[in-house]
């Protein structure tokens, strides 16, 4: 489209002067922007007002969404134009005029002359809150990212795991939410898969998960012991055993002062269990190895005696059952000459039978040295 | 005056609140690692854990109070001063928290969305400490609406005065005047880009950065002019060019300056919200799986 923009002006001596410009582009921007085809300032006009558009043999205005032009002293938003038409624009008077040969639209151009400085600055944009950047749909996107990877994915992978259906490695789901590294044998059992020892949400993991898999792991203290002290219920194995700590190896504690912590002040906790104090691991700060829970019997054979040492222990497997078995015993065999001194026993360990229950229990290598 | 006050609000007051604030975490922490190693599971790091959610929302509530112009609870300049010595203590009441642990997962997410507010705040605070004496400086005690009014006068002279001149200089002047871009998008406020054309005799328009094209133009002309009253206006013309590129450029700097006094806003406060909503999955997701 080829347009003749005739701007008048009044000189300096009320003689009227005009200057034209040939406009020619597709469009007829009209805005205060440097890059509009006419530029027009003042506080009422947008960057991007409107555009006069030919369409067939007409043309036609239309303004940007929620902008506004006279046309003839009426409001409107768009507008077919005619010879004569006057578009008003914050005091800026634009008249369609008859075209002459060679452009397809003239238009004189009457401004508003009383534009003031504060107008022009709004001409352009000198703040970043005019740019795109915006902290309202930068927050949002950001909150829906954290909602996917922390919320949807995390949720969907634990219903797809409810109903066993298979989730691809690659997708991240409640893993997420891990707070560390697994030791590197409950990693391989348990995988992805959170739910393998966090069996029910908002409830800290239950023995009952660890023995699904630990099934010969005896209790540190037998219920029946720990019912005569005052330490409260059984702790959890979860109490002592730490997961998804740093570093991994954590997870056995090595370190004395978790024993200490109940064993220190046994008098007190232990009630009518008798176990001697525990402040260390060096001398004077632990009391004398002994076998306290292990039993003598006497067996008189002929001359000599034999001492059977046994100990009580529950079917670990099974927490439920109150049937017992001897899971370890110890024979030992004593000679004891009825005219020698009887304060010194000597004894020799003879035979050693253990159940099958109590391969691993820990009195098998804690032979018993015995002196009375 | 408000820059120069933030850090030494009342002698610092808020720097000693940190500063006791940091050292009883510091005790917190270096109580742990008896039974297991320091991390956010012991009692003592579910504390150090409390303290900095509770910071958390305390900063984030700055830009409440700030819009509550009649509120009495204490002034908003004590309030940023706090902001900042508390957001500080802050990065490291939540590295004690973590033990100095950190991997792939949602924890660490909100750690290190935690540390892009910290650290977007930072410069924040380096802008308001270093920026506004630089911009009065530039502005030499005016606002931006006097140097735009100066500018508007400007071009309304150059205008005038160019269409006295040889028809080629009126449309170049008038042209250049029309073609110069001031700010616009984000890239070019923030390193005054400058998209700035005029049109040059009959050909296209050409590239008129800083003004100095249609000043070269201009002067080029000088040596031809016939007349005296011709060499005069040119001369003239000249000089308000040159004004009107020294007025530009200030323009452009006010603008630039502005610009990165406000722009770590777009990042500290979308990334606050986005803090906010990982922090509560992170509480959330701990108690989940127990």
């Amino acid at each position: 489209m080829e347009a003749l923009l005739r701007e008048l002006h009044e000189g300096p001596d009320g003689i009227p002067e005009y200057r034209d410009t040939e406009i020619s582009g597709a469009d007829l921007t009209i805005g205060s922007a440097a890059d509009q085809r006419i530029q027009l300032l003042g506080r009422a006009v947008a960057p991007e007002h409107a555009v006069i558009r030919k369409s067939g043999s007409k043309l036609e205005l239309s303004c940007r969404s929620g902008e506004r032009v006279r046309v003839n002293g009426e409001p409107r938003s768009s507008s077919k134009l005619e010879i004569g038409d006057v578009i008003e624009l914050a005091g800026h008077q634009l008249t369609i005029a008859e075209a002459p040969g060679g452009f397809d639209v003239a238009i004189e151009l009457r401004p508003n002359e009383n534009i003031d400085a504060s107008e022009f600055e709004s001409a352009f944009r000198t703040d970043l809150g005019q740019t795109w950047l915006s902290k309202r749909p930068a927050a949002w996107m950001l909150v829906a990212i954290v909602l996917i990877f922390g919320v949807v994915l995390p949720v969907s992978v634990i219903v797809m795991h409810h109903a066993q259906r298979e989730v691809p490695a690659w997708v991240p789901g409640d893993d997420f939410w891990n707070s560390g590294p697994l030791s590197p044998a409950h990693q391989q059992a348990a995988g992805v898969r959170c739910d393998t020892c966090h069996q029910e949400p908002f409830v800290r993991v239950q023995d009952e998960a660890c023995q699904s898999c630990h099934k010969t792991i005896h209790d540190h203290v037998s219920p029946e012991h720990l019912a005569l002290t005052q330490l409260g219920p059984t702790q959890r194995c979860a109490t002592c055993h730490r997961e998804h700590n740093e570093p991994a190896s954590f997870l056995v504690n090595s370190s004395d002062s978790m024993c200490i912590e109940c064993h220190q002040d046994s008098t007190k906790k232990f009630a009518q269990l008798h176990v001697e104090p525990v402040t260390g691991f060096s001398a004077g700060h632990h009391p004398q190895f002994k076998a306290r829970l292990l039993k003598p019997t006497v067996i008189t054979a002929g001359s000599t005696f034999e001492l059977e040492w046994k100990t009580w222990t529950r079917r670990s497997s099974n927490r439920t059952s109150s049937s017992r078995t001897p899971s370890t015993s110890i024979r030992i065999a004593s000679c004891a000459a009825a005219t020698a001194s009887r304060s010194i026993v000597r004894t020799v360990i003879v035979s050693s039978r253990t159940a099958s229950t109590s391969s691993r229990s820990r009195w098998r290598i804690a032979a018993p040295s015995v002196t009375s | 005056m408000i820059h120069r006050n933030l850090l030494l609000f009342r002698g610092a007051r808020y720097l000693w609140w940190s500063l006791g604030l940091l050292v009883i975490s510091g005790v917190l922490y270096a109580t742990q690692g008896k039974v297991q190693p320091p991390n956010g599971g012991t009692w003592q790091g579910y504390v150090l854990g409390s303290i900095g959610a509770v910071l958390i929302l305390w900063l984030t509530f700055l830009g409440v109070r700030k819009r509550r112009y009649n509120s009495t609870m204490g002034t908003v300049q004590g309030w940023t001063s706090a902001h900042v010595y508390l957001g500080t203590a802050l990065l490291i009441i939540a590295t004690l928290h973590a033990g100095f642990q950190v991997g792939w997962n949602l924890h660490t997410l909100a750690y290190v969305l935690m540390i892009v507010v910290i650290a977007s705040g930072f410069f924040g605070l380096y802008s308001y400490l270093n920026h506004p004496g630089v911009i009065s400086k530039n502005r030499e005690g005016g606002s931006r609406a006097e140097l735009f009014a100066e500018l508007f006068e400007l071009d309304r002279e150059s205008r005038s005065l160019a269409q006295k001149c040889a028809p080629e200089v009126g449309i170049a002047v008038a042209s250049s005047i029309e073609r110069t871009t001031l700010g616009g998008g984000v890239y070019a406020q923030l390193f005054s880009g400058d998209e700035s054309f005029f049109v040059r005799g009959a050909g296209s328009p050409v590239r008129n950065t800083d003004q100095q094209a249609v000043v070269d133009f201009v002067a080029e002309r000088l040596p031809r002019a016939q007349k005296g009253i011709e060499a005069a206006n040119l001369q003239q013309l000249i000089v308000l060019l040159c004004r009107r590129q020294a007025v530009l450029r200030r323009i452009r700097r006010d603008i630039r300056l502005r610009g990165w006094l406000k722009i770590w806003l777009y990042f500290h406060i979308p990334v606050t919200f986005a803090l906010l909503f990982a922090l509560t999955l992170h509480i959330v997701s701990t108690f989940v799986y127990w």
